[in-house]
């Protein structure tokens, strides 16, 4: 499987063409009126939303409304709250049903603090979704090991963390990401941990096919600006990727051969 | 009627249909899903879905996430 | 008919005929993550006053995920018949030579002879399938030689993936299987006839291996029957596709030259020791976690300026012909002419002053599940 449109510069993940790089969570916003302006900023296409249950009282605003209108925006519902993976695949059921769209961004995190995905939940319903025909997008930890496996049964994409949600730590994980990127055959996105758009250069410029950010945008002092230098950022770490950094400490022609001269003793 | 909404009782006047019960609440235009007793109701069969005695609805939304 | 290689093998975007300069070497040598691209800078001319620079960084690399340490292992022919016309070959049909198997009697010996010579790790080759020396022939061997040996290699023919996981269950651990070539014109050419001709099954043998469960598959070409930096390209190309798919298994690579043999085979595409050695670098650099082999084909010189220097395994005290170990005089030719002739504690008495350790045994067969592995 191609991971990516070479002409186009597009990524591809279950089938579905993207030419954009940032994907965009719309949580923790102020209101709606910044989210969306700041999902029209970011230029994403992809853009993850959440489930909840209805208040008794309909009051709350609802924040989604004019996102469904726009043009070109595909809705991947996360599975949130989902503690385990019997609650994480009612939630993207119910998911699929209110965006229409197979996407499915699993997220399985028991515990309220660090919000560290639990590898073996994600496995378990990663592998149930994506026999049902779900396009899977697991939010993971950085583990090659957990990647391999995730991509053995079926998942679109891979989605590991550059460091905890909400940490602003940037690719703390990037050794791991490395190897990750290495082996896969599917696209790898990272999600959470971002807090700088330099930060999103550099997950692309070491060859991840996009990356998901939220809090990021959301918290800035000008989200709407935030997510345009977002934007930017992406852009600019793909074009690097494409044009191929210059190396780093490399090495220089050396006159003295301690290590080869046994290589002229005799040619053959 | 008395129905279970959301994990909680709830006093449903109208109850002939599911249309009918999310018009009462107020959030017939929105976009939710139903789940009536663990069943997604696709929104195509909401009006001929009627309700009975002790039936349990869920409502979901879309709402801000990452 | 030649046979077309798959999109995933396929190296000419690499061997596009731009020449490479020094910048790219040196880019090469800096790249976070080396590919294709890489090696082909590598292997050029523009290469050349790096050598000693290659040299480090392999040194370096297979310090960094090997240690100080050479592992050990010895190959033990157990039979010459073959039906294939492989032009390079001394076993090939055509050749006049005494034809044998070893007997599972004949075959302990041999084996007790290598454990008595310390190895830990054995490598079981024969020709083609025949009726001498078939695939129950080769699951009996197999089965001998795991009750001594931690880990068990064969080198024999493509099998199916069935056969594979039942060669892992009885305590195989490893398969080798070179290409050869992987220029499907050259290949065609040179194996005249046999079921070798067939060139997609063999190159989708490894993976059945894997998929079979096998511990480590080892790929590799011999050098000399083509362009070597097109088959250098294909080796790395391959051993990336497996490792993508079959994650679960090892992968490690071999570096044969072609050696005069008893077929008088001259190499089309001769291959000099510092054209290995830049090879040897090279791969090392875009696989810094692979184990490189190198046999006792080469002199002993030049295997101990390579030790550590990229290559992590080697054989020692090796025979080539089959009941070789046993026998003053072979009643058999080799499959080709050792060079490196030092007894195993001469050879490893020379790692030790070169500041290596010899390594006989890396994992311990008591942990292998009864079952041969588990593999989901
Ligand atoms: S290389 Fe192998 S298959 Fe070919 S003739 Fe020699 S023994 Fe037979």
């Amino acid at each position: 499987m191609e991971r990516q449109d070479k002409a186009q510069d597009a990524w591809v993940v279950g089938g579905h063409r993207f030419s954009s790089r940032l994907l965009m969570g719309t949580g923790k916003f102020q209101d709606a009126e910044t989210m969306v302006r700041a999902v029209l900023a970011s230029r994403a296409q992809i853009v993850t939303v959440a489930l909840r249950r209805v208040g008794r009282i309909p009051r709350e605003d609802d924040m989604l409304g004019p996102l469904g209108e726009l043009k070109g925006i595909t809705l991947m519902p996360n599975t949130s709250g989902a503690r385990n993976a019997s609650e994480a695949i009612r939630a993207a059921r119910l998911g699929r049903e209110l965006c229409g769209s197979p996407f499915v961004k699993v997220e399985i995190h028991p515990n309220p603090h660090h919000l560290m995905p639990d590898p073996i939940e994600t496995f378990e319903a990663a592998k149930i979704l994506a026999a049902e025909g779900f396009v899977v997008m697991p939010y993971m930890p950085a583990d090659p090991v957990l990647a391999k496996r995730l991509e053995d049964v079926g998942c679109a994409s891979l989605m590991p963390l550059g460091s905890a949600i909400g940490s602003g730590r940037g690719l703390a994980t990037v050794e791991m990401l490395r190897l990750i990127l290495r082996d896969a055959r599917i696209p790898v996105i990272v999600d959470a941990g971002l807090r700088s758009p330099s930060e999103a250069a550099a997950a692309l410029e070491m060859g991840c096919d996009a990356v998901l950010v939220n809090s990021a945008v959301a918290a800035a002092g000008d989200p709407v600006a935030m997510a345009a230098a977002f934007a930017q950022a992406v852009k600019a770490g793909r074009d690097a990727h494409r044009a191929g950094l210059m190396p780093q400490g490399g090495g220089t022609a050396l006159a003295t051969s301690p290590l080869t001269a046994f290589l002229s003793e005799e040619g053959q | 009627m008395k129905l279970i909404v959301n994990g909680e009782a709830y006093e449903a006047k109208r109850h002939e249909s599911v249309s009918a019960l999310l018009e009462e609440m107020g959030i017939g235009g929105r976009p939710v899903v139903v789940v009536l007793n663990d069943e997604v109701i696709p929104s195509s069969s909401r009006s001929a879905c009627g309700l009975r005695e002790g039936d349990c609805v869920e409502l979901f939304r879309l709402v801000g996430g990452g | 008919m030649t046979p077309q290689m798959p999109a995933w093998l396929d190296p000419s975007p690499w061997l596009d005929g731009r020449e490479s300069t020094p910048a790219d070497v040196e880019r090469a040598l800096g790249c976070d993550a080396p590919g294709p691209r890489e090696l082909a800078a590598l292997l050029s001319p523009a290469a050349h006053p790096f050598m000693e620079v290659m040299a480090q960084h392999a040194r370096a690399l297979t310090q960094r995920h090997f240690g100080r340490t050479i592992s050990m292992y010895a190959p033990l022919y157990l039979a010459n018949y073959c039906t294939n016309g492989c032009a390079y070959c001394g076993f090939a049909s055509d050749r006049v030579q005494p034809r044998r198997r070893l007997e599972l009697p004949e075959a302990e010996d041999e084996l007790a002879m290598l454990k008595g010579m310390g190895f830990e790790e054995v490598l079981l080759l024969t020709g083609e399938r025949t009726s001498h020396a078939g695939f129950d022939y080769l699951l009996e061997c197999v089965s001998l030689a795991a009750r001594r040996f931690h880990a068990v290699g064969i080198e024999a023919f493509p099998m199916t993936t069935r056969e594979y996981a039942l060669l892992a269950e009885a305590g195989c651990t490893g398969v080798t299987l070179y290409q050869e070539t992987y220029d499907p014109r050259q290949y065609d050419r040179l194996h005249r006839w046999g079921p070798k001709k067939d060139y997609l099954d063999r190159l989708d043998a490894p993976a059945r291996a894997m998929e079979a469960g096998m511990r480590t598959v080892g790929l590799g070409v011999l050098l000399g029957l083509s362009d070597p930096a097109f088959d250098a390209i294909c080796l790395l190309r391959h051993a990336v596709h497996l490792r993508r798919i079959h994650w679960k298994s090892g992968i490690t690579l071999s570096f044969p030259r072609l050696r005069p043999q008893s077929g008088n085979f001259a190499a089309m595409f001769p291959v000099d020791e510092a054209w290995l050695a830049q090879l040897v670098f090279a791969v090392r650099v875009v696989l810094p976690d692979v184990p490189l082999l190198l046999s006792t084909r080469e002199r002993p010189e030049f295997r101990d300026g390579m030790a550590g220097l990229g290559i992590s395994k080697m054989s020692a005290g090796s025979r080539t012909s089959v009941g070789g170990y046993g026998e003053a005089e072979p009643m058999t030719e080799g499959q080709f002419q050792v060079s490196d002739t030092r007894s195993v504690p001469e050879f490893c008495s020379m790692l030790r002053n070169r500041g290596l350790e010899p390594v006989f045994k890396n994992w311990d067969s008591v942990f292998r599940d009864a079952a041969g592995g588990e593999h989901g």
